[in-house]
């Protein structure tokens, strides 16, 4: 799909949190870099309209997630840092058929489609578990499970590796990054990650201060700080 | 956390959430018209342990027992105040066994309905509310939020006291809840962005 | 004010249920002493002082609701739906205009906090408003007249009134600690 800003910028009272963005991207793997504050978060809701443009325009496919949130957040899966924020139902496999709520599948078709997701992102054992009891990772794999059931076309991930140990947080980028077919926008702190995208952001002060391939772009980051 | 439903297969179990709580309410109602003639308590009390027979054939009785035996703080406290004032022993027992009555009766409900029953039945009656833009799935979501919630800042309330404790402070109860309310409410207001990121409206 | 609720209103309506709940289980939140008093109270008073007086009565409502449906959330010996059959039912009612009247008065000053509004609000509130529904309701219920049923009352108002105390110091620390929680 094809993501496009024109001239967007965001500002919160009196903060700029983006200034004037101009971008088009159709890569498969996006990756999203840059320090605290500068910015990522608001680039990765600006996408399925969780925060709306103070100025200017984003396109994501045909859809302008600011005047059309509900198209947009069907078309786009957002994972958040936080596993735990994410949980709505009370166990794993009720959490992933929430998703498919307001579908036409009957009762059934919606327990089966939801195993098979949770059998693909190896979780279908955990089911009927309390999803609360489950470990930081497992809960990402489960949030992960409870959007990729809604078939979206785009992944947003805004720092989805941040609260896991080293072992999850590899699985889960795997998945992110190598298992799911869709397009991929991944905001991450961790360069490993980032230089396995096909293009990388830099942001910087609320600016995009750099696009390209990920090597250059990721040495001028380490070497701006 | 354990809700206080026991499963059975009663009719009692079987018979449908608004009309139990309907035949629930005449009773107590009747109980509390009657409720100062000792003769109508006990026949009360003899009809209070067959429903409990019926709901529980295996262990009704005990159940009951036990229900009122839980009262024993409650059933004191109303008590002893009335003795001290001078009260006269057998009204003041019957108006005690008469409560007790009461809330085993009430317990019964709870008891004998699940959960998922009771918050479908609830979904049902705020149907009408649809008029005033409340729909029942909101209704329901919101139940099923709290729900999970529960466990969550018991989490929280853990993990600050732990936190608490590892830099020498004394927990208390301003200490404590400070802290707690401002994870819970900003866990809230991101739970509120995950909602909306996955689609769900009001 | 408006009625509408938000997808936010919704979740810190439910998440206040819960920390009501959370703050009446017995030995779950740790008190320094140990004191056997339910902080019920406190958990009602701080949903009106700091989510207002609508959505604030709103959480106590679907607290109130949750432990009549059976989750063993209520202060107190019995729980369930059976609470509506006791003398003290008048309290656990009257908690829900007591949040409502609370937060109409701490959010009386137009965005700002004012801790002497918070104080009336939850002496209004969680005190005059809950004692004059479960009063009537306690001597209804013990047939006695209303005065010997608020004679009953009083051992409890020095809680009360430490309730109220402690509602003041945790609702003015929240302010400056996450001041985003008293607006919408
Ligand atoms: N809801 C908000 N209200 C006010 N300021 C915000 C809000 N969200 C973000 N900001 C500000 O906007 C800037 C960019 O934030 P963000 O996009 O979250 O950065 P990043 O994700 O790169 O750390 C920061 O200075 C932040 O403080
Ligand atoms: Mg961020």
């Amino acid at each position: 799909m094809l993501i496009e800003f024109e001239s967007v910028s965001v500002s919160f009272d009196a903060k700029t949190a983006l200034d004037n963005i101009n971008l088009k991207l159709d890569q498969k793997r996006i990756g999203v870099i840059g320090l605290n504050g500068s910015g990522k978060s608001t680039f990765a809701r600006l996408l399925n309209g969780l925060i709306a443009p103070t100025e200017g325009t984003v396109t994501v496919g045909d859809i302008n997630p600011a005047t059309n949130p509900k198209a947009a957040r069907q078309q786009t899966g957002f994972i958040f840092s936080n596993p735990d924020v994410q949980i709505i139902m009370p166990t794993v496999i009720e959490d992933v058929s929430f998703t498919l709520r307001s579908s036409k599948l009957s009762k059934d078709e919606i327990r089966s489609k939801a195993l098979a997701t949770l059998e693909r992102f190896g979780i279908a054992h955990l089911a009927d578990q309390a999803a609360h009891s489950l470990s930081s990772g497992q809960k990402q794999l489960l949030a992960i499970s409870s959007i990729m059931v809604g078939e979206p076309k785009l992944i947003v991930a805004d720092e989805p590796t941040a609260l896991l140990d080293l072992a999850n947080a590899r699985l889960v980028s795997r998945v992110l990054l190598e298992q799911i077919e869709q397009q991929v926008v991944l905001v991450t702190h961790d360069l490993e990650l980032a230089a396995k995208c096909d293009i990388v952001l830099l942001f910087a002060g609320a600016k995009l201060v750099e696009v390209g391939e990920p090597a250059p772009v990721i040495s001028s980051y380490l070497a701006q700080n | 956390m354990r809700a206080l439903f026991r499963p059975g297969a009663s009719p009692l179990h079987r018979l449908a959430v608004a009309p139990k709580l309907l035949i629930l309410i005449a009773l107590v109602a009747l109980l509390s018209v009657f409720g100062t003639n000792p003769t109508a308590v006990l026949a009360a009390l003899a009809a209070t342990t067959a429903f409990y027979k019926i709901a529980f054939p295996a262990d009704g009785v005990s159940t009951l027992a036990k229900q009122i035996w839980s009262l024993k703080w409650l059933i004191l406290i109303i008590v002893i105040p009335q003795v001290i004032f001078g009260a006269a022993w057998l009204p003041v027992a019957t108006n005690a066994l008469r409560l007790a009555i009461a809330i085993a009766l009430a317990t019964l409900f709870t008891l004998t309905t699940a959960s998922e029953a009771m918050q479908v039945a609830i979904e049902r009656a705020v149907g009408p509310l649809k008029r005033f833009g409340i729909k029942p799935e909101t209704v329901s979501l919101t139940i099923a939020m709290t729900i999970n919630a529960i466990p969550m800042i018991l989490q929280f309330a853990k993990q600050t006291r732990e936190a608490q404790l590892a830099r020498g402070a004394k927990p208390s109860i301003t200490l404590m809840t400070v802290p707690l309310l401002v994870a819970s409410l900003k866990y809230a207001d991101d739970f509120a962005e995950a909602l909306a990121a996955r689609g769900v409206e009001v | 004010m408006s009625l509408k609720l938000t997808l936010r209103d919704l979740s810190r309506i439910a998440i206040f249920a819960a920390i009501i709940a959370a703050l009446t289980l017995p030995g779950e939140i740790p008190l320094a002493s140990g004191v056997p008093i339910s902080l019920q109270t406190l958990g009602v008073m701080l949903a009106g002082v700091v989510l207002g007086g609508y959505r604030g009565s709103l959480a106590v409502a679907l607290y109130v609701i949750l432990g009549l449906i059976g989750l063993p959330i209520l202060s107190g010996h019995a729980s369930g739906f059976s609470v509506l059959a006791g003398p003290t039912a008048g309290f656990l009612i009257g908690f829900i205009p007591g949040a409502l009247v609370a937060g109409l008065i701490a959010h009386s000053a137009k965005g700002q906090f004012n801790v002497i509004r918070v104080i009336v609000g939850s002496i209004a509130g969680g005190i005059v408003v809950v004692y004059a529904f479960g009063i009537p309701v306690l001597a209804a219920g013990l047939k006695v007249d209303l005065l010997t049923a608020a004679g009953y009352m009083t051992p409890y108002l020095a809680g009360d009134a430490i309730k109220v105390a402690l509602t003041a110091i945790i609702a003015a620390a929240l302010y400056r600690a996450y001041p985003k929680a008293f607006k919408n």
